[in-house]
């Protein structure tokens, strides 16, 4: 099957837990939302699961695809924010890609642009 | 029906991935002969290894304690060369409903000794995208 065709799944969610002896305390701390790069929320918005799928093929959110080689490329920035999971967002202005992490709610520029 | 894949990533800011390979041994039912269940990226030092069995259908114990059996056999020499980041990405795909069960409260407690974080991606399916990931990785297809 075809890179950006339409495919029937619907949902598309990410969240994550610490296992260790203060866990609960750190992912409360971690979970406070915005920072200081964070865009205005009328100027971003989350990509649809088909969106995603038309960039970067259907298998983006499988093991060892898309989200993982960018989980890789920007691990230090989603460190630096406390975050180990993100979902995709859209700059409207400029069309760029964001990562969205899910505890800071701070948002990582990829410099990589969606065109549709 | 609900298939879950793990995958163990494990990074550091002083991590360095060729000297923990270089001073280290994995028996074959840690990294298999052709090495298709781990990822060396020595360029970054990012380290990613899975169960030899790429996903499995819900609960599996015997699949979960591989990644334990793995910490305990690596995590202090993955320390002592830098690693400090120790991920269990958990992926989950199903249909219709997604009611699952990760990690015994044993294994819950064996794992929280080596501080490790649970990121989770769940996704639905559509029959025929699980019927094709069914077919791709030999495990049975249910409604």
């Amino acid at each position: 099957m075809a890179a950006g065709q339409i495919h029937n799944y619907k949902q598309y969610a990410t969240f994550g837990i610490t296992v260790a002896g203060n866990a609960t305390q750190n992912a409360y701390a971690m979970m406070s939302q915005g920072g200081s790069n964070s865009s205005s929320k009328s100027d971003i918005r989350k990509l649809e699961d088909k969106e995603v799928e038309q960039k970067f093929g259907k298998d983006f959110h499988k093991p060892g695809k898309m989200k993982d080689i960018y989980k890789d490329d920007f691990r230090k920035q989603l460190r630096k924010n406390g975050d180990k999971n993100f979902d995709f967002y859209l700059d409207r202005n400029t069309n760029e890609i964001l990562l969205k992490g899910n505890s800071s709610g701070k948002e990582i520029r990829t410099g990589d642009f969606f065109n549709k | 029906m609900v298939v879950q894949s793990i995958r163990l990533f494990i990074v550091g800011d002083l991590f360095s991935l060729k000297d923990f390979v270089d001073n280290s041994i994995f028996p074959e039912d840690i990294i298999i002969k052709d090495k298709s269940n781990v990822s060396f990226d020595f360029e970054r030092d990012i380290l990613r290894i899975w169960h030899p069995k790429v996903y499995t259908k819900y609960h599996d114990d015997e699949y979960e304690k591989w990644y334990l059996k793995f910490l305990e056999l690596y995590h202090s020499k993955l320390v002592q060369y830098g690693a400090d980041d120790f991920q269990l990405e958990y992926y989950c795909f199903f249909l219709k409903q997604c009611n699952i069960e990760i990690f015994s409260s044993y294994l819950i407690k064996e794992f929280s000794k080596f501080n490790v974080s649970i990121p989770f991606t769940c996704v639905q399916y559509s029959q025929k995208r699980m019927k094709e990931l069914a077919n791709e990785y030999n495990f049975g297809y249910e409604e």
